[in-house]
């Protein structure tokens, strides 16, 4: 459950390399404004980073205390 | 200023990978873990919802062809249906599993609006492409919601769930309004753009 944000940023990443000119700030040769606001590989970086951030280490954090358990 | 097509397809889908990795994290913890913290519970009924309310703002942009703007209807309409149901599914209103039924129906909906308007064959372009694969993508995948109504305790059912968002996310991002598709496009398609 803790590589679900990396592998999703890694994914980003990973297709960034593949395919620069998808990132508009490489290629801003007659790009307009949404293709600066809405760039496929980042947007999937900042899925997972929003993931690996703000869902993740809570969920890691109840888990840990579940398996705790009640005296944990 | 309305954006090109590809933009809010690209923009959907990074909704749908943040939804799908939700489910996902859900599955792998089970249920009970995940619902300690009550506003977790509440993030797929609310991206659903958004979701929904942000498809009615494409329906506006959509007055280009009534086949668009009555399937951005359709899926905006099963989107909000589908994240009330969980949102009451969610506070206790409704307790039943049979209810995930109303998401298959979402599904359904969503997979036959996809394929109903896309009005070009498979391989006319890359965007034809994606909309009979998403298309026939959701329709298989209704099996999973229909397995979490009758047999909610195997993961399996769920993970599938979760999967389709991340299968149609990935579909979404590969989207453009005038690409190739395996090196197939038709010749009334125009200039194609990489």
């Amino acid at each position: 459950m803790r590589l679900l944000g990396p592998l999703t940023v890694l994914a980003g990443l990973v297709w960034a390399v593949v395919q620069p000119y998808r990132i508009a700030f490489l290629h801003p040769h007659g790009k307009g404004f949404y293709d600066f606001l809405v760039q496929p590989p980042l947007l999937v970086v900042l899925v997972g980073v929003l993931f690996a951030l703000l869902i993740a280490p809570g969920l890691v954090q109840d888990l840990e205390r579940a398996e705790r358990g009640p005296q944990g | 200023m309305v954006p090109k097509a590809e933009i809010s397809h690209w923009f959907f889908a990074s909704l749908f990978l943040l939804l799908g990795l939700i489910l996902l994290a859900e599955t792998i913890v089970g249920t009970e873990v995940f619902r300690r913290r009550r506003w977790r519970a509440y993030l797929w009924p609310s991206l659903a919802l958004a979701a929904g309310v942000l498809l009615w703002i494409v329906v506006i942009f959509s007055t280009f062809s009534t086949m668009h703007l009555l399937a951005h209807a359709a899926w905006a309409e099963a989107a909000m249906i589908a994240g009330g149901v969980q949102l009451a599914v969610v506070r206790g209103k409704l307790s039943s599993p049979r209810w995930a039924l109303v998401s298959a129906l979402a599904l359904l909906l969503s997979g036959v609006s996809f394929l109903v308007h896309e009005q070009n064959t498979w391989f006319f372009s890359r965007a034809a492409f994606l909309h009979h694969a998403i298309g026939w993508t959701l329709i298989a995948c209704v099996v999973f919601p229909i397995g979490i109504a009758f047999r909610p305790q195997r993961g399996i059912w769920q993970a599938g769930f979760a999967l389709t968002f991340v299968a149609v996310a990935v579909l979404l991002y590969a989207d453009r309004d005038l690409a190739p598709i395996f090196g197939h496009l038709s010749d009334f398609a125009r200039t194609p753009s990489r």
